[in-house]
């Protein structure tokens, strides 16, 4: 149940017969995070979480800041400075980002369909491609072959008319699985919050802000001999929204839906030095924005096809080779541009690893050339290295050239779009320290980052013609930080706690701006916190865990210039859960409250959160 | 203990960053006097709520960036404020994407406001007891009863209505999304006529003579071109009407005190006679980098107020030049300032 250092990664060497259960995409997660920061969420945090969504994941466990317009509402990141265009979303090595917007929403993700949640830090587009420039999200499912047949049935109500519920159904044979999952999240979310500028009737309440999240995800997987694998996956969901207007508590007729299909299909073939995988994907992302009192209606539709071959040769004893092609194509439909438009991109990756010293000493090299329908696309590089310097003390470095290709919506909206835009792009270099230790079992790992990363080209919406903005390339943005881990756990027979204490701190300031008359350089960029910590303390005694959340978020500037901003907030919650074993199934029990000291406070200008909230939940899970 | 040595090391590491709290650069206690005031109108940035209006004495260059919130309380303005209007003794500051009209007294204290607007733009008084409003969306101009603060009804004019001027009991409503300027009737608040003034249109006067004169912007990317018409108030007819370059976007037409000279902006800001022939072929003052978003023509000393907006996200510049062009003075004001009111 407790993964203790997570962030430390143990490349075991492993055996022939579970080779083959290894994916490719989990060879390629683990060349990308040689020399780099990487995290799992552990597995207890993780139940903790399993009616949230990924972004209230993220927000609470690492130093990831999350833009977030508040519960429901669209949650994207700002990733070591960088903005939600900056980051990649990777599900099972796909690239989920929506194509027109550059983004994804993080409250749609529910974080109950991964059984792994990763977080690799620092860029590396010449693994992932566009958009891994600030870091990357991984969000992977992870079956096991032979493992029988477990069912679930999770069911949760909390504050504002918070309703949930989730079933999965698993059958994992000797050759074959199948993993499904059902779950759908609704509330009405009329929280009440603090106007603090309405003297006169400060407690107002939200309204026209519900929601409802239905969603399926099926995985089939198939072992077809000991050399191949075969898994398709499958993601389809449909969710409905009502947007608050600026003033939350007026009316407002905003529809959003976003329905979204994610197929995947997987082919891997493994021997003892060669393994290779194809995969393909089919991603479609549909958004309808409705406003009855401003008559907006807007409808748009992207479609994303990847295909992907993957191949890794160890050709000597310390040297594993990889290459491989991708292509990646989306077009997207909507009355915004001036007709049907198309996105191509056909990619080609080479990479060595090295490993010396029984595997003490891993360095990875890679480079990526690319071919794109609309202008030219950078040859992106990474070199990176780790070093286990003693037992206790773990040494990373890395260096690459990242970018982000520009969106649909940059290039093609009407009005604005701008067909000439150039790719962001820069160099990215970190280094990392962990040291752990062990003693009277108490735990002890440290972790330090320090990174920095320049780069230029920055896409900006600027008023253009008639008044109506347009991206250009305008600036350049030097980000720079360190991020530090203090994980200490204890565990004594049934008793185990663990404290961990996450800080983040980024400078992203402006370089240089080409727009002529502007008053950001060395500003800050907007919405970027300087100072964020995490603090959490997890108590736990047999099948019962109770986590004190402690969340410090530090000043974010709401003008370029940086004279206007919002106040530091911090804001505390309990998780607590509990589970009962019975014969044939286990029962647990779980329960939150959010904002337990009722702070008022908001993460975006004029969006409010909720006061003091609750959540409760019951999951029922087989036995085997 | 040695095994924790690192650990304390490592905590020294850490302490050396920028400190967070941002440093206020708002003068926060000015003294003002009695000379005429300047209120500056700060649309703010969609959608952070920022929109404020700013106090400017032309008695000792004193600034309250913050007036409303000054006034009020601190209490926030809303999202956008697109305009503001001054008649009755009353303050009605239009606020965008709140979809509201914020009425204050004359000492700007809030005393009431007029909600149900889809997205109101402009507010043009038509008797003592009636406004209407245009509106970005509503396809329509909203009727106010000023008695109440309510909205009363509705007056169809498709597309996205902007400034508004009242003669004749006619109201001429320009239209942003249309080619034309629509005409009501201001007694039975109906719709009477339409003139073509070209496309995008947005700013409208009225000079010493009672001629109405329209600025449209045109479109540029379609290589629309942007038109200056003038119309005789009473036959509704075009009397004249000068072209822009199909590359050029002209805007926010002002008129002087005496209502015989016409200013407006095109990067930089133009002038003309209401008497010209042609449009001017120079610029009167240039924009060099300035992002010009707002003007306005101080009727009492003929000085004139350009509002730089600069990238779009900060605090605005205000120039002040004098009226034969010299640069006189500048001062900071809010996020997007678009327009001026002057006592």
């Amino acid at each position: 149940m407790l993964c203790l250092f997570a962030s430390v990664k143990c490349l075991s060497q492993q055996d022939t017969v579970s080779l083959i259960t290894v994916e490719v995409v989990t060879y390629k997660t683990e060349l990308s995070q040689i020399g780099k920061k990487t995290e799992q969420v552990d597995s207890t945090i993780k139940e903790q979480f399993k009616s949230n969504s990924v972004g209230d994941v993220l927000n609470l466990n690492t130093p990831i800041f999350i833009k977030n317009y508040g519960p429901g509402q669209l949650a994207t990141t700002a990733f070591r400075g960088g903005n939600a265009s900056q980051t990649a979303i990777l599900w099972n090595g796909f690239n989920i980002q929506n194509a027109m917007l550059g983004q994804s929403d993080l409250s749609l993700m529910p974080s109950f369909l991964f059984e792994d949640i990763g977080i690799e830090y620092g860029g590396s587009s010449s693994l992932w491609g566009s958009g891994a420039v600030g870091g990357s999200i991984h969000l992977k499912n992870k079956t096991l072959f032979n493992q029988g047949l477990k069912t679930s049935a999770g069911f949760g109500a909390g504050s504002f008319g918070l309703k949930n519920v989730s079933t999965s159904i698993l059958y994992s044979g000797k050759r074959f699985i199948s993993s499904s999952k059902i779950y759908n999240s609704r509330s009405q979310n009329n929280f009440s919050y603090k106007d603090t500028s309405d003297k006169d009737q400060p407690i107002k309440q939200q309204k026209n802000a519900g929601y409802n999240f239905l969603g399926l995800m099926q995985e089939l997987k198939f072992l077809i001999n000991s050399k191949q694998i075969l898994s398709i996956n499958a993601w389809i969901n449909s969710n409905k929204r009502r947007l608050p207007g600026f003033d939350p508590s007026a009316e407002s007729k905003t529809y959003q839906y976003d329905n979204v299909t994610r197929i995947t299909a997987n082919w891997n073939y493994t021997t003892s030095k060669f393994r290779s995988g194809i995969k393909a994907g089919f991603f479609e992302d549909r958004i309808n924005y409705k406003d009855s009192l401003t008559s907006l209606f807007s409808k748009s539709k992207t479609q994303t096809i990847i295909a992907e071959n993957e191949n890794y040769f160890t050709w000597r004893k310390h040297h594993q080779l990889n290459f491989g092609v991708n292509y990646t194509s989306s077009t997207a439909f909507t009355d915004n541009y001036a007709g049907t438009r198309t996105l191509s991109r056909f990619s080609f990756l080479i990479g060595n690893k090295f490993s010396f010293f029984q595997n003490k000493w891993l360095t990875y090299v890679s480079a990526r050339a690319e071919y794109f329908s609309v202008g030219a696309l950078p040859i992106t590089g990474n070199i990176s290295t780790e070093y286990n310097l003693t037992r206790n003390v773990f040494l990373m470095a890395s260096a690459a050239k990242v970018y982000r290709q520009p969106t649909l919506n940059e290039l093609y909206w009407l009005p604005g779009g701008n067909i000439h835009l150039k790719p962001e792009q820069g160099y990215t270099f970190e280094g990392s320290v962990n040291y752990k230790t062990q003693f009277n079992k108490v735990s002890v790992l440290i972790s330090g980052s320090a990174y920095s990363r320049k780069i230029d080209n920055w896409i900006l919406w600027v008023p253009g013609a008639n008044g109506n903005p347009s991206p250009i390339n305008v600036q350049r943005v030097w980000s720079r930080g360190a991020e530090t881990a203090w994980k200490i756990s204890y565990t004594r027979n049934k008793f185990f706690y663990k404290v961990n204490v996450i800080t983040g701190y980024v400078l992203s300031t402006i370089e240089a701006d080409k727009q002529e008359n502007n008053n950001t350089i060395n500003k800050q960029l907007i919405y970027t916190p300087r100072y964020t910590v995490n603090a959490n303390i997890l108590f736990g005694y047999d099948k019962a865990a109770i986590t004190f959340f402690n969340q410090y978020i530090g000043y974010r500037f709401t003008t370029s210039d940086n004279t206007q901003w919002l106040n530091p907030y911090q804001v505390s919650s309990v998780r607590l859960n509990y589970s009962i074993s019975l014969k044939i199934i286990d029962i647990i029990l779980f329960g939150a409250c959010n904002n337990l000291f009722d702070n008022n406070y908001m993460v975006l200008s004029g969006r409010p959160m909720p006061l003091r909230n609750y959540e409760f939940g019951i999951t029922l899970q087989s036995k085997n | 203990m040695k095994k924790l040595l690192p650990i304390f090391i490592f905590s020294f590491v850490l302490s050396s960053c920028v400190k967070d709290k941002p440093q206020n650069t708002i003068q926060p206690q000015v003294q003002l006097t009695n000379a005429k005031k300047v209120y500056v109108i700060n649309e703010g940035v969609f959608p952070n709520g920022n929109a404020e209006v700013s106090l400017f004495d032309t008695g000792n260059d004193a600034v309250i960036e913050k007036f409303y919130a000054n006034q009020n309380s601190n209490a926030a303005l809303g999202d956008v404020a697109q305009s503001m209007n001054y008649f009755n003794n009353r303050f009605y500051i239009v606020v965008n994407n709140s979809h509201k009209i914020i009425v204050c007294d004359q000492d700007f204290k809030k005393i009431g406001q007029i909600t149900s607007l889809s997205s109101p733009r402009y507010i043009l008084p038509v008797t003592n007891q009636k406004a209407y409003v245009s509106d970005l969306y509503a396809n329509a101009i909203n009727i106010i009863d000023l008695n109440t603060n309510t909205k009363t009804g509705s007056i169809p004019c498709p597309g996205w209505t902007e400034e508004m001027v009242l003669i004749y009991n006619k109201v001429f409503v320009t239209n942003v999304r249309k080619d034309y300027v629509y005409i009501i009737n201001t007694i039975n608040d109906t719709k009477i006529d339409s003139i073509n003034a070209g496309l995008n249109a947005g700013s409208i006067v009225i000079d010493k003579n009672d001629k109405v004169w329209i600025l449209s912007t045109g479109d540029n990317q379609n290589s629309i071109s942007g038109k200056l018409t003038r119309i005789n108030a009473v036959t509704n007819q075009v009397e004249t009407s000068f072209t822009f370059g199909s590359t050029e976007s002209p805007g926010t037409l002002k008129l002087n005190k005496t209502k015989d000279t016409l200013y407006f902006l095109k990067g930089g800001i133009y002038r003309m006679a209401i008497t010209d022939a042609n449009l001017p072929a120079s610029e009167f003052i240039s924009k060099g980098t300035k992002n010009f978003y707002g003007l306005g023509i101080n009727p009492n000393d003929h000085t004139i107020y350009a509002a730089d907006a600069l990238d779009f996200n900060s605090r605005s510049n205000i120039y002040i030049y004098n009226s034969n062009g010299s640069a006189k003075k500048n001062f900071k004001a809010g996020l997007n300032s678009n327009g001026f009111y002057f006592e």
